[in-house]
């Protein structure tokens, strides 16, 4: 039933990010396959949280649900151009497009659609070829399966530093850094398990690298800011993002799912206690 | 009974609504067994008004509110010696159910009832002393441990106030402080909606459950 809706649904969230990019990008992108690796970045280095995989098939990461919806739909239109003996379709944002992008804007925070505009800008002068094969070179080469134990390792040496931070909060009666700190320790917790799991099963080599990238880069920023999560919103970003994909990739659970089966009794009962008095 | 027309109903969700309102769907994974009573009351009550199309409205002390319990919870959770992954995953699952209930059905809204604060807070001196107010500051002497007092808190005046501001038709909550139905009713032109008698405002609406 999850691959089904997966299948067939239409994201506003996705559709709404197609229609961005050619907005940001002049209202036209060279070429289908520029327009979908721009959207897998925007995942991948926006950490845009996308309630479905943008996945990866033999010609890279693609998905193909909104982009027809929007053609069919008149929000974005194509014009086919032949330059000496090769075609190639050029994306075209329609008057509807841009009305759509509006109405659906509410979707995202301010902050969300600067990201996603530094990363439309950055890459907006790579051409189609030379961006697919960045995000082959960076996607499906950078991290192998043996690097997993490198970040779990990684994430042991950081999380004492990050404990012992909020132990001083908790001491300090310090709430506001308390929750900054909880969210560190409990998401690195956390994504050690997940990175357990995806050492002993087969993970799709993009969807690995994703991962890894996203894990590398959280650790190099945890480092330069002392392992705190104060100030840090890239950081609390990233822990999101690696979260939400690695849910909806089937990765890992989110730890946000309602699973408490991992919760002994005792807990269980200390928890209710704590709630009862709120 | 009475007869409405869906959408024009106005009703103030208050904190401890929203909270209650979460409860349920933690404890329905966490302790189905330890569903608090006056939380599965409010949530069916919520899940009917939102059936019949009230437009539910709240504040931004509200949500200041949620974010300072949710910081408290975690903070007695640490201290109780929960793991952080644990207390982690038991905050998102309540803050996604939060999120979930106010994006969908709550407008948020940026009101300062300051101006009515000393009516309010003027009214709830007045009843200081009337056993009813002292029996709920007993019960959450007894709950909570310490003295308490039989106003209701400072904050929460201010977002009864904030209600007044909107102006809202129902007033939502579980705060027994409110329990002096009548009496708001004639000084503020206000129905209180709790635990208490939610039940019986819905025969009275003719919802079903």
């Amino acid at each position: 039933m999850a691959v089904e809706r997966e299948l067939f649904s239409v994201s506003d969230k996705i559709l709404y990010m197609l229609l961005f990019i050619l907005d940001k990008s002049g209202g036209r992108v060279e070429g289908k396959t520029k327009l979908m690796k721009l959207l897998f970045l925007l995942e991948t280095e926006g950490k845009m949280r996308f309630d479905f995989p943008i996945r990866q098939y033999h010609y890279g990461p693609y998905r193909d649900n909104e982009y027809n919806y929007a053609l069919s739909s008149g929000l974005l239109q194509e014009e086919r151009e032949k330059i000496l003996d090769y075609s190639c379709i050029d994306v075209m944002l329609t008057g509807s497009g841009a009305k759509k992008i509006k109405e659906l804007e509410r979707l995202f925070s301010d902050r969300e659609l600067r990201k996603a505009e530094e990363v439309i800008k950055k890459y907006a002068d790579f051409s189609s070829t030379r961006l697919k094969e960045y995000v082959y070179k960076k996607y499906l080469d950078e991290f192998k399966d043996t690097d997993i134990d490198r970040f779990q390792h990684a994430i042991s040496d950081i999380l004492p530093i990050a404990q012992r931070k909020l132990e001083y909060a908790i001491n300090e009666n310090d709430r506001k850094t308390v929750h900054k700190q909880l969210k560190l320790v409990g998401y690195l917790e956390h994504f050690n398990k997940m990175l357990d799991g995806m050492a002993q099963k087969s993970i799709d080599k993009t969807e690995r690298s994703v991962i890894l990238n996203a894990t590398n880069e959280l650790i190099e920023l945890l480092k330069s800011r002392n392992f705190s999560m104060e100030d840090n919103p890239d950081s609390e970003e990233i822990c999101d993002f690696i979260d939400n994909y690695a849910d909806v990739h089937g990765i890992g659970k989110s730890i946000a799912n309602s699973d408490f089966s991992g919760f002994t009794e005792e807990e269980k009962r200390c928890i209710a206690e704590v709630l009862e008095t709120h | 009974m009475h007869s409405r027309s869906a959408g024009d109903t106005l009703a103030f969700v208050e904190t401890s609504a929203i909270i209650n309102y979460a409860k349920v769907d933690v404890y329905s994974s966490l302790y189905p067994q330890r569903i608090p009573n006056r939380a599965a009351i409010i949530r069916n009550f919520l899940q009917h008004a939102i059936r019949n199309q009230w437009k539910l409205k709240t504040s931004k002390k509200v949500i200041g509110q949620l974010a300072f319990h949710r910081d408290m919870i975690e903070k007695e959770l640490l201290m109780k010696k929960i793991p952080p992954a644990k207390v982690l995953k038991l905050v998102e699952v309540a803050t996604k159910a939060i999120r979930g209930f106010l994006e969908k059905n709550v407008e948020t809204k940026d009101v300062d009832g300051s101006d009515l604060f000393v009516k309010v807070n003027g009214f709830f001196e007045r009843y200081k002393e009337d056993q009813r107010m002292l029996d709920v500051a007993d019960m959450k002497e007894e709950k909570k441990g310490g003295i308490t007092s039989s106003l209701p808190e400072q904050s929460d005046m201010r977002i009864f106030a904030d209600a007044l501001m909107i102006p809202s038709e129902y007033f939502i909550t579980t705060d027994n402080h409110f329990c002096l139905e009548a009496e708001l009713k004639a000084e503020f032109n206000i129905v209180i909606i709790s635990h208490l008698n939610a039940n019986r405002k819905m025969e009275d609406f003719g919802w079903d459950g």
